[in-house]
């Protein structure tokens, strides 16, 4: 029996000839990444060396990655406390892959790994956050822990007690319409599967369509599968994938591709066209709850947030910039912009796409969580309604329980800046 | 210091209805700032709680007649949402001493185990029959057995399911990193006596 990818890459880190679905293996982990949280970590990991009489050293600094951005720059005075203290903990064990608050090399976490080359083909990747699932999409097993889970990875270098999941394979075929893309995919299939319809699987993402996507879709793709309720998301790695890490991420070192063998065996495969797919949008207050936008089209909207660790990439900014340039956002309407990391804000600058949404009356903010969790500026107001190219829609999410938030693609989020209601992009173009 | 096996949880239980309940209700980010668990008991749900009393009703977690509940009884997919460990430890430390439900999202059930709060699954069916016969006699006593996989309610023996690995956590005693780490303390000092920095320490 062949194996998949998932399975491939545990059986390596695990030190195992082979594993399949349902083992339980103790891999040992090749990056752990953390953000803010690693404040916690740092506390419950201090805690579990009391009275052992162990220094509490992490295992191997090299592969802790923390990166600021859930609440940069601090919101409130204990925020600022507490990154004070991970980065004295950061400049006491020589964590070098981290990312602070700076205008060069900051960002989001799950832009901030792949762009500077961390994730690589056949690691293991655990954070302490629940879209760690987006590094799948360099052919990385990449998953979501707690703090106190990651304060033994600290210790140990290794996951304790995980077992090896099934996989679902997701096969892709047929062309994106125009103004549809892989937001749209990724809603409609946490739509089919439900927002447990993975649980405790792996989604591999394959097909035509898939082998032509760019790592910057990839990644969306990865992101969301933990709204299906997936342990990850993975695109086994090709062509696309060695180019990303060669041209963007700037890595010379070999690459090792792990593929799923042809008879590797999956849960199910669930096969999707998506040449007939409308633009999408997960209607309040669950990401599941997916419908055409044709069907909330009119919908009067507060608040157009673009960005976040799901859809704050360049080719999402300028999709969104083609759709605002030369027009204005309405009347009684926001438009936030987030980019994903510094670099992409720069290039986003370069392109002239910030200043198109600053003439169309947007605001562009510093890369970050922002919005999407709503404890850092752009919350919304009671009552109020919100369309956004994040990945949450929870009540409360952004900011207040008693507000609505939609979510769906930039080029839908984009056009609806422009009416001040839920727009349907391919009739306003 | 060692860590007590759980192998048993009885008491009082507390219904919560609803599929898909995500972190982000069970403890709102606003909570996420402290960098200690401490405290957080008493703010669990609090945005659905506040909601509840202003349309004039009582959220389970403010109904006096399941004050002092220690098993929480849930629906389907339970925790999906932020990997937030606050959200097992709010339940936790508001008392809950064990969650039954239909099933539970991935990252909540492994910070559960972490944190020694076990989460055992039972058809659907059975737990609306559990939530409602709780509901009309808010203080008939549960009794969850990990040993046996059963939960006795009603007079009624029904067998639970929960993944063999965490379960064998709970009876060991070893839920947590530093249980484990003790336990695996001359792995730890194989690692410590790689590192240079360490070394000689």
């Amino acid at each position: 029996m062949g194996a998949t990818a998932v399975e491939k890459i545990l059986a390596r880190a695990a030190g195992r000839a082979s594993v399949h679905a349902g083992d339980v293996v103790e891999p040992r982990v090749d990056l752990a990444m953390s953000h803010e949280n690693a404040a916690l970590v740092i506390n419950q990991f201090r805690e579990i060396h009391e009275g052992t009489g162990l220094p509490a050293r992490p295992w191997d600094p090299s592969k802790i990655a923390i990166i600021f951005d859930h609440r940069v720059p601090a919101e409130s005075a204990k925020t600022a406390t507490n990154q004070k203290r991970v980065r004295a903990f950061v400049a006491e064990h020589g964590i070098a892959k981290f990312h602070d608050i700076r205008g060069d090399v900051g960002g989001i976490c799950h832009q901030i790994l792949p762009e500077r080359g961390y994730v690589r083909p056949g690691m293991v990747v655990v954070g302490t956050d629940s879209h760690t699932t987006t590094h799948g999409a360099l052919d990385a097993f990449a998953f979501g822990i707690g703090a106190t889970e990651m304060a033994s990875v600290w210790a140990l270098g290794t996951v304790v007690n995980v077992e090896v999941p099934s996989t679902i394979r997701v096969e892709v075929e047929g062309s994106f319409p125009d103004l549809v893309g892989p937001k749209d995919l990724i809603l409609h299939l946490v739509g089919l599967l439900t927002a447990q319809g993975a649980n405790f699987r792996v989604l591999e993402f394959s097909g035509r369509t898939i082998e032509r996507l760019s790592t910057s879709g990839r990644l969306v793709l990865c992101n969301m599968s933990v709204e299906a309720g997936a342990t990850s998301g993975i695109v086994p790695g090709d062509a696309e994938t060695v180019r990303y890490l060669r041209e963007e991420a700037q890595v010379s070192e070999p690459l090792d591709l792990v593929a799923s063998d042809c008879d590797a065996e999956y849960e199910k495969v669930v096969p999707i066209d998506v040449s007939k797919l409308p633009p999408l949008v997960a209607c309040p207050h669950t990401v599941d709850n997916v419908k055409p936008v044709t069907a909330v089209a009119g919908t009067p909207v507060q608040q157009v947030v673009i960005g976040s660790c799901t859809n704050g990439r360049l080719d999402d900014l300028a999709q969104a910039a083609r759709i605002v340039r030369g027009h204005r956002v309405a009347e009684g309407t926001r438009m936030l912009v987030f980019p994903a990391s510094a670099r992409i804000y720069a290039q986003a600058l370069r392109l002239g796409y910030l200043g198109d949404f600053m003439a169309a009356g947007a605001v562009v903010m510093n890369p970050g969580c922002g919005p999407c969790l709503g404890i850092h500026g752009g919350a919304l107001g009671d009552g109020e309604t919100a369309i956004s190219t994040t990945n949450r829609n929870f009540k409360g999410r952004m900011g207040n329980p008693a507000a609505e938030v939609y979510l769906s693609s930039p080029a839908v989020a984009a056009a609806s800046a422009l009416t001040g209601v839920i727009t349907d992009p391919r009739k306003e173009r | 210091m060692t860590l007590p096996a759980i192998c048993r949880v009885s008491g009082a239980a507390l219904p919560l209805r609803g599929d898909d309940v995500d972190t982000d209700r069970i403890i709102p980010a606003r909570f996420l700032v402290s960098i200690t668990f401490e405290g957080l008991g008493e703010h669990a749900f609090e945005d659905d709680r506040k909601a509840a009393k202003a349309k004039g009703k009582a959220h389970p977690f403010d109904d006096p007649r399941f004050a002092g509940a220690r098993i929480l009884l849930v629906n389907r997919n339970f925790g999906c949402g932020s990997s937030r460990e606050h959200a097992p430890q709010a339940l936790a430390r508001g008392g809950i001493k064990a969650v039954v439900g239909e099933s539970f999202s991935e990252i909540f059930f492994g910070n559960a185990v972490a944190i020694g709060l076990p989460c055992v699954a039972l058809p659907g069916e059975a737990i609306a029959r559990l939530q409602s016969l709780v509901e009309g006699a808010p203080k008939s006593a549960l009794a969850l057995d990990l040993e046996a996989r059963t939960l006795i309610a009603d007079g009624k023996t029904l067998p639970v399911s929960i993944p063999e690995n965490a379960r064998e956590a709970f009876l060991s005693g070893n839920w947590d990193g530093t249980s484990m780490l003790l336990e695996r303390f001359q792995d730890v000092e194989a690692v410590a006596a790689r590192l240079p920095y360490v070394a000689g320490f």
